[in-house]
């Protein structure tokens, strides 16, 4: 098989609607759980002079009142609901993603960059372009007491979760990257993740102090660094080598959780990206048959 | 599919990746999309963090309710990236002013109990970690507002 049959193999081979559904209802009601706190008006009481705004926020000009701020964080809320219900989806899920970016895209506008927002950013308009409302969805419902055939499976349900998975992919090799660019071997040979453990507990408020009982054992630092940086690099494997998929991708949910926990650093937002490894297909099947779905996955 | 939706989907699909592919090429964040810089320096037995207190009338030092922004890591990086700027006293006064004149509107709108502040002031304090129990010094950024 040629390159260019491979890559649109792995984009467009025909999936069932469902996959892209259930991606769909998970990603927005998750983003809707992770954000209802959010309160957009704080930006409008931070110092002027610390207003730094990324390209998309500058789109729009000077930042808005706080009573504006709340109404576009409503606004944004109320079209995550309908995105997850599938409603409406070409204005539902442009609402989301534009003021999505605009409202995640303040958080990194004040001087401090937030890397854990743009790929649920990213994906907010992928979600938005594909058809990720023909099934399980309001607008799926509404079409078929219209009389329209149910969707059939279609590379259109495809190239979004593949796209996700490159995505992904590319952001944790990325990662990986950066460690070796800047800190390289020495990244994991020193004391470096030992002292990061101890720092991490003045700069930022980890939920479980664990990490400073980590840091008596120089040791283990050195071993959870360079499992670190080899889990990253090898991310990408998890696209073309499925055995080995489950582990990586574990793997970096688990990263990400204990980052979270021990160094107070919230990705949560990030983690639900995901999602897109998953074949939802095969978890309902086993949700209703749970031999039908072993005898599935062994064939 | 019609020419535009494949035009669209192929630019959904190949626009992400491309940019993703230079972010982390080019190790410099092209917004929303990132070479996930953070924690690939090389940390040491010194961490320094950043923080604002409100002065009483006393002349004594409290801590700022968590409504009055920015706080924590935001603050930290602002004060950074103001001291590097050609105007960095000034500027630095201005954001210290800031957070004094928002206690003070929260305190009036009835939003946080407290006494009035005269100011409020920045500081970054240095911590040695290598050193048991850990060896903490403040050094003052600025003060505002300015008597």
């Amino acid at each position: 098989m040629s390159v260019r049959e491979t890559v649109r193999s792995f984009f467009f081979v025909p999936s069932a609607p469902t996959n892209l559904a259930v991606c769909r209802l998970i990603f927005f009601g998750w983003l809707f759980f992770c954000f209802l706190g959010y309160d957009v008006a704080q930006w409008a009481r931070v110092p002027a002079d610390t207003w730094e705004p990324v390209w998309f926020v500058e789109l729009f000009g000077r930042l808005p009142s706080a009573a504006t701020l709340t109404g576009l964080g409503i606004a944004w809320k109320v079209s995550l609901v309908l995105g997850a219900l599938g409603l409406w989806r070409p204005v539902s899920l442009g609402v989301a993603a534009v003021l999505g970016a605009y409202l995640l895209g303040l958080t990194g506008s004040f001087g401090k960059a937030n890397y854990d927002i743009g790929m649920p950013v990213i994906l907010l308009f992928v979600f938005w372009v594909a058809r990720s409302t023909d099934a399980l969805s309001l607008d799926a419902l509404i079409a078929r007491r219209r009389g329209n055939p149910p969707a059939s499976p279609s590379g259109e349900y495809t190239w979004p979760l593949a796209t996700g998975r490159v995505l992904l992919a590319l952001a944790f090799f990325a990662a990986g990257v950066a460690k070796l660019r800047h800190g390289g071997v020495d990244w994991i040979t020193t004391d470096n993740l030992r002292w990061l453990f101890i720092g991490q507990q003045y700069t930022h408020a980890p939920p479980l102090n664990w990490a400073v009982y980590l840091a008596e054992f120089p040791g283990l630092c050195r071993l959870l660094a360079g499992g670190t940086m080899a889990l990253e690099l090898s991310y990408p494997l998890a696209i073309f080598v499925p055995r080995i998929r489950p582990w990586l991708v574990v793997g970096a949910i688990g990263l990400q959780l204990g980052i979270h926990l021990f160094m107070g650093v919230n990705y949560l937002a990030f983690i639900v990206a995901n999602i897109v490894w998953v074949d939802w297909s095969q978890v309902g099947t086993a949700v209703r048959s749970p031999r039908l779905a072993v005898r599935t996955a062994a064939a | 599919m019609t020419r535009l939706r494949v035009l669209l989907v192929t630019a959904t699909i190949a626009g992400p990746i491309a940019l993703s592919l230079a972010a982390l090429g080019l190790g410099r964040m092209l917004w929303p999309f990132s070479d996930y810089p953070m924690y690939s320096d090389l940390a040491g037995p010194t961490v320094s963090v950043t923080r604002a207190v409100g002065i009483e009338p006393d002349g004594g030092e409290r801590s700022l309710p968590p409504q009055v922004e920015p706080t924590g890591l935001v603050l930290h990086l602002n004060v950074n990236h103001a001291s590097r700027s050609s105007d960095a006293p000034a500027r630095l006064r201005r954001i210290a002013t800031a957070m004094w004149a928002e206690y003070e509107r929260l305190r009036a709108a009835g939003d946080i109990d407290g006494p009035p502040l005269t100011a409020v002031r920045i500081y970054r304090d240095t911590i040695q970690l290598a050193t048991r129990p850990h060896v903490r010094s403040a050094a003052l950024v600025t003060q505002g507002p300015m008597p």
